[in-house]
């Protein structure tokens, strides 16, 4: 027992003054656990997808269209302003807004379903497969990750669909590692063993059971990946292996940038930037707020 | 009462979490005399251990004291300023906890463990000599452990290693929660016995918290029996087992095996948190089988009966 | 004679480690030499095939790909680790003159997001809840979250085009000055060796800025695992009982829970010593550092076989080398693990 004598739980949750809480507490506390930081880095987040789910309808103008107005600081026309190829830098960051978001979402998402099944079959099938697949998913886990994405993504080809599996590879081993360890603690369950007395099969019992039960960890997981998913493909592209230009792109946009920062044209870097780093921040807040929530010791009791 | 060493007056202590405020410890109030073997019991959850940790300023995070006063020597302060508290630590307070391995810091060894503790209080001469003096007197042999780490001894000699520890500063009143609930029944009586000589020995006051009713009939010589954060009945042992008024203390003194006279065991029903949420009552009223509804009007004040104070409302009526 | 046990286990993961990194070269070449195009078109686009043809007969491009190898590996004996195409030099020359610069600007680096990160992490887990903790879980955020490539560009843009309260970012020292008589390779430290201030501090001017970018992606990791683990070791009951034997706060905090904490925190190094070799070769681009990071890139870039095969090897080995010094370091933090590996 610990000596810190943390009380026994008094029973769960019976109605005090009021009826019913208010939906709003109910959802601040039950999801959030009243954390202010990350219900604030939901909404964050929560425009910025809006933002880029509603791009299209958004941009003011063309993002490809190159105009000989070359330049521009930001303006009322303008909002942010033009680069290189007088094309408007707003309408290119809501638009890569998009592509960032649509790229890093498959990869993980990739890696989520790929990454869980192989982490599921190793910690239920365990033996030498288990022990093969864990020792590449440490190898692929000590390396720079940049690295390792540039040279596959060389070796590939550049382009959109190279980015998006080199993310999935990458990201693979974190949820296959996640996976198996739930796997492994659960497999012995007696729930476990009732399903198969009912006759179900292992591959039913995998998917039924066992699956369900480690969701929560996935979803932590998955949104701190995004956020570093984001980062990695803007950064990537601005060394010039990601996505290339005229596909517009945060980390393209922001290296372009640079070289015109020489003659004071902040706004091409700076504001692709700022909307990036926003981008990577509200996953952050969430993932690390989700992450407190869900971390099993900091149950009481 | 001059010779009060160290009491509690109406502590009560609050548990927050997700913005929800529920009393755990209700009104709590007991007194220890100098030298005295003070016996508390309670089941799991009654809120003994952290009446006595809040009480030296060690109150858990996710606890906040409502009211109450303690007192300890000279020294009476609000039981909320846990800080002024804990400084009693050093002047005369030492604790003892269940778990000994765990208490003992598990990257130095017991013997420059123990030399630590020396340390905190003023200046000592023989170092040394200090630090083998105590590991005799707890009955452990300086030259085999003193080098060893934490691990590598057995729960029993743990205990022994924190009860040096606890002894350094020659405090004045010993807090020991459930310090024999880990260990097994032979090394617990030798403990135990060697508790109870100590009190003898330095006059040093000792709080035995325990669940354990019949480890304390033993050793102590004042009980305070606590029930869902309540003290139920609080007194002289001798009277309160031979003739136990609170109907808790019958149900826990009914429950205990007898070697002597064989009966059929009867077990308290019910859960110790359960009953009427919210309210000022007696806590125990749901499990009770004299419950009338007087027990849900308020929290049933003491009454001193025989050497005794029970909190029950069968006894408020008839003038003491 | 009895070997140490400890010594025993030092020599196996070694052998192992040997074996892996073996391993690695093979897949290390094999990945450089599927790099498409060659090193031959990147530097010379416009020539004629014959001329091309010619060219890579020359360099030997046109052997299979098992010769290759086995001439890489031939040359990874020989110490020159081959020949780079984009430099004309061995790669083994090289890297003699960027490890040094790499090294500098690593160890500046995570000297300052340790310095950063492990107070952030421990007043994050001492004042648990309270507003400090959610202020530096956010600062730790935001720290996450920037960005290395962009921050770098805005910070030089502000501090250096609009204020220039920093030097140029050319390199490792301004044209100025001349670089100290190598001992260490580090130029603060050869500098301060030889007596040589100004110039300890021209190099220590010119490392402010990409050691602070590539500082803030360690300090990240090292504050969320600080935190976390003082969190728990604050929880454990040794410290309650410390207090209950009236030990001072700072003394425990500081001494006792840090230590139940180290053996997490060490162990993330090694994860971050990856982070910090990705982080070297943007930060190195950024800032035109004459570093390790910077050589890849270019060589990944170019299709440059021998450097991408020897950074890959190069970079596995540090990584082995400094999980296994991890490992090793447990036996000295914590006694119980001491007498697991006495066994």
């Amino acid at each position: 027992m610990n000596m810190r004598a943390e009380p026994m739980n008094p029973p769960a949750t019976l109605p005090t003054r009021s009826a019913r809480r208010p939906l709003w507490r109910r959802v601040y506390f039950g999801v959030f656990g009243g954390d202010a930081l990350g219900f604030a880095g939901s909404i964050l987040l929560a425009l910025l997808l809006i933002v880029a789910i509603v791009g299209p309808l958004l941009v003011t103008h063309d993002p490809l269209l190159t105009t000989p107005k070359t330049l521009l600081a930001p303006s009322a026309e303008h909002w942010l302003g033009t680069d290189h190829f007088g094309r408007d830098v707003f309408s290119r960051t809501i638009t890569s807004l998009r592509i960032d978001f649509i790229v890093a979402g498959l990869g993980v998402s990739g890696a989520v379903l790929v990454g869980s099944f192989l982490g599921l079959v190793c910690g239920y099938v365990g033996g030498w497969f288990d022990e093969l697949v864990m020792r590449l998913v440490d190898i692929v886990q000590s390396f720079p990750l940049l690295l390792i994405a540039m040279v596959l993504i060389l070796v590939m080809g550049p382009g959109v669909e190279s980015i998006i599996i080199v993310t999935v590879l990458i990201n693979i081993p974190t949820y296959a590692r996640v996976i198996r360890g739930e796997a492994l603690s659960r497999k012995t369950l007696e729930y476990i063993d009732a399903a198969r007395c009912s006759g179900a099969s292992e591959a039913s019992i995998l998917f039924r059971h066992l699956m369900p039960n480690t969701l929560s960890p996935i979803i932590v997981h998955a949104s701190l990946n995004l956020a570093a998913a984001v980062g990695n493909v803007a950064a990537l592209s601005f060394l010039g292996v990601g996505i290339r230009p005229p596909t517009p792109d945060l980390g393209v946009m922001v290296a372009e940038g640079t070289n015109y920062l020489v003659q004071g044209a902040w706004w091409m870097s700076i504001g692709p930037g700022l909307v990036l780093a926003a981008t990577i921040f509200s996953l952050n807040l969430v993932g690390d707020c989700l992450e407190g929530r869900l971390d099993p010791r900091r149950m009481e009791g | 009462m001059s010779d009060i060493l160290f009491s509690l007056d109406e502590l009560s202590i609050d548990s927050i979490r997700d913005g929800e405020r529920r009393r755990i410890v209700d009104h709590v109030s007991l007194a220890v005399r100098r030298g005295e073997l003070y016996g508390l019991v309670g089941e799991s959850g009654s809120g003994k251990s952290i009446s006595m940790m809040a009480s030296v300023g060690l109150a858990a995070s996710g606890l906040e004291v409502a009211g109450g006063t303690v007192r300890f020597a000279a020294d009476q302060r609000p039981a909320a300023d846990q800080k002024g508290l804990r400084r009693n630590l050093s002047r005369g307070v030492s604790l003892l906890f269940q778990n000994a391995k765990g208490a003992l810091n598990p990257f130095m060894t017991v013997g420059r463990q123990v030399e630590r503790a020396l340390r905190q209080k003023r200046r000592v001469r023989d170092l040394a000599g200090e630090v083998d003096n105590l590991f005799r007197v707890v009955g452990l042999s300086w030259r085999d452990l003193g080098r060893k780490y934490p691990h590598q001894i057995s729960g029993g000699q743990a205990q022994r290693v924190a009860m040096a520890c606890a002894l350094a500063t020659e405090p004045a009143l010993l807090i020991a929660d459930e310090p024999t609930t880990a260990l097994d029944v032979t090394t617990e009586r030798e403990l135990l016995r060697f508790l109870a000589r100590l009190c003898v020995e330095r006059e040093m006051a000792i709080v035995l918290i325990a669940h354990n009713l019949s480890l304390v009939s033993e050793y102590c010589r004042s009980l305070s029996i606590m029930h869902a954060g309540q003290v139920v009945e609080e007194g002289d042992l001798k009277a309160i087992f031979a003739r136990p008024l609170h109907p808790y203390t019958q149900g826990l003194i009914r429950a205990v095996p007898d070697v002597d006279s064989p009966r059929e065991l009867v077990p308290l029903v019910g859960s110790v948190w359960g009953g009427p949420q919210g309210i000022e009552r007696c806590r125990f009223s749901h499990r009770c089988p004299h419950r009338r509804p007087d027990c849900d009007r308020g929290r049933p004040a003491a009454v001193d009966r025989d050497g005794r104070a029970v909190h029950c409302v069968l006894y408020e009526e008839v003038p003491a | 004679m009895r070997i140490p046990p400890l010594a025993t286990y030092v020599l196996r993961r070694l052998a192992i480690s040997l074996v892996v990194l073996f391993g690695v070269t093979a897949i290390a070449f094999s990945m450089s030499y599927l790099l498409p195009s060659d090193p031959v078109t990147s530097r010379y686009p416009d020539i004629t095939d014959a001329q091309r043809a010619e060219m890579r007969r020359q360099m030997g491009l046109d052997q299979p790909m098992v010769v290759q190898y086995v001439r890489y590996m031939e040359s990874v004996f020989r110490g020159d680790f081959g020949r780079s195409f984009g430099t004309g030099n061995t790669v083994g020359q090289d890297l003699a003159i960027r490890i040094p610069a790499t090294l500098e600007l690593a160890v500046f680096g995570i000297v300052f997001g340790i310095l950063v990160g492990l107070p952030m992490g421990m007043l994050g887990a001492v004042y648990r809840g309270s507003w400090v903790d959610h202020v530096t879980r956010v600062l730790n955020l935001m720290a996450q979250s920037i960005p290395a490539f962009w921050l770098g560009v805005t910070l030089i843009f502000w501090l250096y085009f609009q204020l220039r309260v920093v030097p140029s970012p050319i390199g490792r020292l301004s044209p100025l000055f001349t670089a100290p008589p190598g001992i260490t390779g580090l130029y603060t430290i050869d500098a301060m060796l030889a007596g040589r201030w100004d110039v300890a501090g021209a190099a220590l001017r010119q490392l402010m800025l990409p050691a602070f970018v590539l500082g803030l992606g360690v300090v990240s990791p090292v504050a969320r695992i600080t935190r976390a683990a003082m969190s728990d070791s604050l929880k454990e009951d040794y410290i309650t009982f410390g207090r209950a034997l009236g030990l001072r706060s700072r003394q425990l905090i500081l001494g006792d829970a840090f230590r139940g904490a180290l053996i997490p925190i060490v162990t993330t190094m090694g994860f971050i010593l990856a982070n910090v070799l990705a982080g070297a070769a943007i930060v190195e681009t950024v800032f035109a550092w004459p570093g390790l990071g910077r050589y890849a890139v270019t060589a990944i870039t170019t299709s440059d076989m021998a450097p991408v095969s020897t950074c890959i090897l190069l970079i596995a080995s540090s990584v082995a080398v400094a999980n296994l010094l991890v490992d090793l370091s447990y036996a000295f933090i914590d006694p119980r693990i001491r007498n697991e590996y006495a066994r």
